[in-house]
């Protein structure tokens, strides 16, 4: 969950990028890390097999520009994509204020974002959290890449609610800072509503 | 006979006609004044026009000759409700004459009541009216549209343009959330529509013989060309959409398949048969119709709610 510090100034957020197995979280993670200004960022805490598979979780704090006199910070994280970590992949989830589903857009990957996002409604919803209240959009991953399914069928797949999506090419960095400013600004603004109505 | 249509469909045709019949009678026994009738032939040209858009509505996809069908079909019940009402007032004010019967009942009120009743009782019938075929230019336009989608977004991707340098030395312009997002809004509904359409599609016998195991093979498989088309039932499709994965029993295939191309599972065993077979998604999904990936409109969650000027930024270098 979001914290605010009033007294430092601070406001604190939790992005999870979420997806199958070898979709690019980590991906995303290392590209936005390699291009955002030192000062502006934490070092990236990777656990990672030798064959570059997350073992646990990737972490990355971030700051994002001055919002009304307070600093504000994202801690991004990675869940471990493979099925087997599904007790670190819910840990992970504790307290999120945004996600980013990643999906991979490859034909042979289709089933398996249906599958993890299924798997996402279901972590969720064992800390009472669900999709209506947890904003989240969706990365359509690997556009580069030659056997792709078409958007309209991931959208149909993967995103029936419709929320923002946005293709992207994370080995490049296209897309990557776009995803982040998307959910990003729906985080804020979820904040921001929840502050209003006294709910935070 | 489709399996869409039930004992239930029928049950509610028939109760909607007895129903029909019986308020139609009673509305042509009220004298209604004279500037409530209007000519037949407007009265006909207005009723085939909402039974015209009410077929179109209710299939869309239809084709010309099963839309002139439906409304064929419309008037026709139409005109039994009409008639029934008729000889009904014909016995129960003593009329000798049918005419006058059947003029007392295509006046505005009874009119109304026979076309509505004929709208219901028609509509379990809709789905017997046939569709357009699913036309090979419809092809490869996912793959278009997806190409040309991929090309925007990476061109715009270039250098990050879309970014605010925060605490750096240069500024990059801000992105702009509207342009970019493939679709905005959310909506609260996660379940997909039920798309009801006939009709198949071809997938090549050599993609479809390359999923059963090589035992199966037929010895007529060399006879047919490697791209041999192979009919593939829509309705067996669509309902596995969401899933990701088309799947189908072996038996199922075996029944698809060009004679002699298949050994039936049955001859080597019993549990075979029902073996499931993941039919090509990748061959699949650009020859279905557009509607059938199509999802409810959006109704966004408020998190979604987002005004422009709530830009954010990050620090890039």
């Amino acid at each position: 969950m979001a914290s605010i510090n009033y007294a430092l100034k601070e406001i604190s957020c939790k992005i999870v990028y979420y997806g199958p197995g070898m979709c690019g979280k980590t991906t995303n993670l290392q590209y936005i890390h390699q291009h955002t200004a030192p000062d502006k960022r934490g070092n990236m805490v990777s656990l990672a097999t030798p064959g570059e598979r997350t073992l646990f979780f990737d972490f990355l704090p971030l700051e994002a520009a001055e919002i009304h006199g307070f600093r504000t910070k994202f801690q991004l994280y990675t869940v471990p994509g493979q099925v087997m970590y599904n007790s670190t992949r819910k840990l992970v989830l504790r307290g999120v204020d945004g996600v980013i589903f990643v999906c991979d857009s490859q034909w042979e990957k289709a089933r398996e974002n249906v599958e993890s996002f299924r798997n996402l409604i279901d972590n969720l919803a064992s800390y009472g959290y669900s999709l209506e209240t947890t904003p989240y959009i969706v990365q359509y991953n690997k556009r580069d890449l030659p056997n792709i399914a078409p958007v309209e069928y991931l959208q149909y797949v993967v995103n029936p609610r419709q929320v923002p999506s946005l293709e992207a090419i994370a080995i490049e960095g296209g897309g990557v800072f776009e995803s982040l400013n998307t959910i990003c600004v729906r985080v804020l603004a979820n904040l921001s509503r929840k502050q209003k109505a006294g709910v935070a | 006979m489709r399996k869409d249509f039930t004992a239930i469909s029928a049950f509610s045709m028939a109760i909607s006609s007895v129903a029909a019949v019986v308020l139609c009678l009673q509305i042509a026994q009220i004298k209604s004044a004279p500037e409530w009738q209007i000519s037949g032939a407007t009265a006909w040209v207005v009723e085939v026009a909402i039974f015209g858009t009410a077929i179109y509505a209710w299939r869309r996809g239809i084709s010309l000759s099963g839309w002139i069908l439906g409304i064929a079909g419309l008037v026709l019940v139409r005109l039994i409700v009409a008639t029934t009402a008729a000889a009904g007032l014909m016995m129960a004010q003593n009329l000798r004459d049918f005419t006058e019967a059947l003029n007392r009942t295509s006046t505005l009120g009874p009119r109304i009541c026979s076309s509505l009743f004929a709208l219901m009782v028609f509509y379990p019938l809709r789905l017997l009216l046939p569709l357009k075929a699913v036309r090979k230019a419809d092809r490869g336009r996912f793959a278009r549209s997806a190409a040309a989608m991929g090309s925007s977004s990476a061109a715009a991707a270039e250098g990050d343009p879309a970014l605010l340098l925060v605490g750096g030395t240069e500024t990059i312009a801000v992105w702009d959330t509207r342009a970019r997002p493939a679709a905005a809004g959310g909506a609260d509904r996660t379940s997909h529509p039920v798309v009801d359409l006939d009709g198949t599609i071809e997938l090549p016998l050599r993609a479809l013989l390359a999923q059963i195991p090589s035992d199966l093979w037929g010895e007529s498989v060399s006879e047919y060309g490697e791209s041999h088309p192979v009919p593939v039932p829509l309705d067996v499709i669509l309902p596995q959409l969401k899933e990701a994965r088309i799947a189908v029993r072996l038996g199922a295939l075996h029944d698809w398949l060009p004679p002699g191309t298949m050994r039936s599972p049955l001859e080597s065993d019993l549990e075979r048969e029902a073996a499931l077979v993941l039919l090509p998604l990748e061959l699949i999904v650009p020859q279905l119709p557009p509607e059938a990936l199509e999802l409810p409109p959006p109704s966004p969650p408020s998190w979604a709610r987002v005004h422009d000027s709530d830009a954010v930024l990050f620090a890039t270098i």
